[in-house]
């Protein structure tokens, strides 16, 4: 072998480590080893700590039944017993509700942009009464799409009906809830009656049809207006056009500030 | 090429994916409620999974890239990175393909970016150091070659990486 090719040889194997030094990088690979063990347990604790100090949930409370849930049909009342609804909940929802306006979730971008047209839509609630997005024209509309088994939609449905009797008198304002899942009127009657909503919530059917016991997919006006979750809210002012939008739930405080910033002047 | 040059760029492109990962795993803890919202919404999971998986895989990020940007064990980092960035390029390419309109959450609220071609692309470019430090981990100003003597394949004469 020629001189360089042995220098090159020598450079492309490393010398093995003296024994005593190799020992000391076995004991170091071992402690790293442990040590790592350690933390990804400690990630796992940590998760688990974080998961099981979210807030506790409290399951909402119903409320008297509106006059319109009252006068509903006997054959409505009965499917919507069948439904057997109750109050979803999970750990983590109903606590920004009660939070400042500040604490809002960040604008979900891919919902309907603000100042673009909100589509217009003709549905009718369970009881078969037609409402038309265009019959709100020169007032401002909160727009919620919901389920009736997502517990963000249950947390905010109280919250809801608090802030649309404190804006009753407000002639400038209107509220409307349209099912984002395909559900059955039984069971958005079972909801509505539940909760004692002052404001119509509509059923926009699917070609996959869902209930509070089996989730469908979204009917047209919600894919119309991009629901992907639930809540998804949308403020349409007296133009037509949308002022806000966003998903999930929301403070009451932005609500209120909201409502009483685009609320079209009489 | 001069000695330190290559050794220096393996360096930055250990120091970029440790960075990656630091700023994606920081990124999501601070606002976890947020990012558990946007596991739900890609619809990939068992409900119950949902949660766990929005509250660990933050830390497990941040833990990768921590060990990438120090230089300790750093093939085995570099590996879980690209089995991490595998994973999330399938959800995003199946939620691209059922037209799922959704806020990527790739790096929390701190950048809202639609899942669609341009996210998948981003994120195999993001994946592109980790590859790299899976095939040649960097070892210069590492602490697997101070604490185990183990050689850079970026540095020229270095032993084949055991």
């Amino acid at each position: 072998m020629g001189k360089a090719a042995r220098a090159k040889q020598q450079r492309r194997v490393a010398p093995p480590p003296p024994v005593g030094k190799q020992s000391a990088r076995d004991q170091n690979r071992k402690t790293v080893i442990v040590a790592t063990a350690g933390l990804v347990a400690a990630v796992a604790v940590i998760a688990i700590v974080l998961l099981v100090t979210r807030s506790s949930p409290s399951v909402p409370k119903a409320a008297p039944e509106t006059a319109s849930d009252k006068n509903a049909s006997a054959s409505l009342i009965a499917a919507a017993d069948a439904v057997n609804f109750h109050p979803t909940t999970e750990a983590g929802v109903g606590v920004i509700e009660n939070k400042s306006a500040d604490s809002a979730p960040p604008i979900d971008p891919t919902l309907l942009p603000v100042g673009s047209v909100a589509p217009t839509f003709t549905l009718k609630t369970p009881e078969g009464k037609s409402y038309s997005l265009s019959q709100y024209r020169g007032k401002t509309v909160l727009l919620e799409f919901f389920a009736t088994w997502c517990p963000h939609c249950n947390a905010e449905a109280p919250h809801l009906r608090k802030i649309a009797l404190s804006f009753a008198k407000n002639t400038g304002l209107a509220f409307l809830s349209v099912n984002a899942d395909g559900e059955t009127a039984p069971s958005i009657y079972a909801f509505h009656r539940y909760y004692g909503l002052p404001y119509p919530a509509l059923v926009d059917s699917s070609s996959q049809p869902g209930s509070f016991n089996a989730p469908g997919a979204p009917g047209p006006v919600s894919t119309k207006y991009k629901v992907e979750s639930y809540p998804t809210f949308y403020l349409v002012g007296p133009t037509g056009k949308i002022v806000w939008r966003n998903d999930g739930e929301q403070p009451d405080a932005l609500m209120r500030e909201l409502l009483t910033k685009y609320a079209a002047r009489a | 090429m001069p000695d330190r040059v290559l050794p220096g760029i393996g360096l930055l492109i250990r120091l970029g994916a440790g960075a990656v990962w630091i700023f994606a795993g920081v990124a999501k803890i601070t606002d976890l409620p947020h990012f558990h919202d946007q596991v739900e919404k890609y619809k990939l999971l068992p409900h119950a999974l949902d949660a766990p998986f929005a509250y660990t895989l933050p830390f497990v990020e941040v833990l990768v890239g921590i060990y990438l940007a120090v230089g300790l064990l750093t093939r085995l980092a570099a590996a879980a990175g690209c089995i991490l960035m595998l994973l999330f390029l399938i959800a995003l390419t199946q939620a691209w393909a059922r037209g799922l309109s959704l806020d990527c959450g790739c790096f929390g609220t701190l950048v809202q970016e639609k899942v669609g071609f341009w996210a998948i692309v981003r994120d195999t470019a993001l994946a592109i150091p980790s590859l790299v430090m899976l095939i040649w981990p960097a070892r210069t100003l590492s602490l697997d070659r101070r604490l185990f003597g183990s050689p850079d394949p970026f540095r020229r004469g270095a032993a084949a990486p055991a």
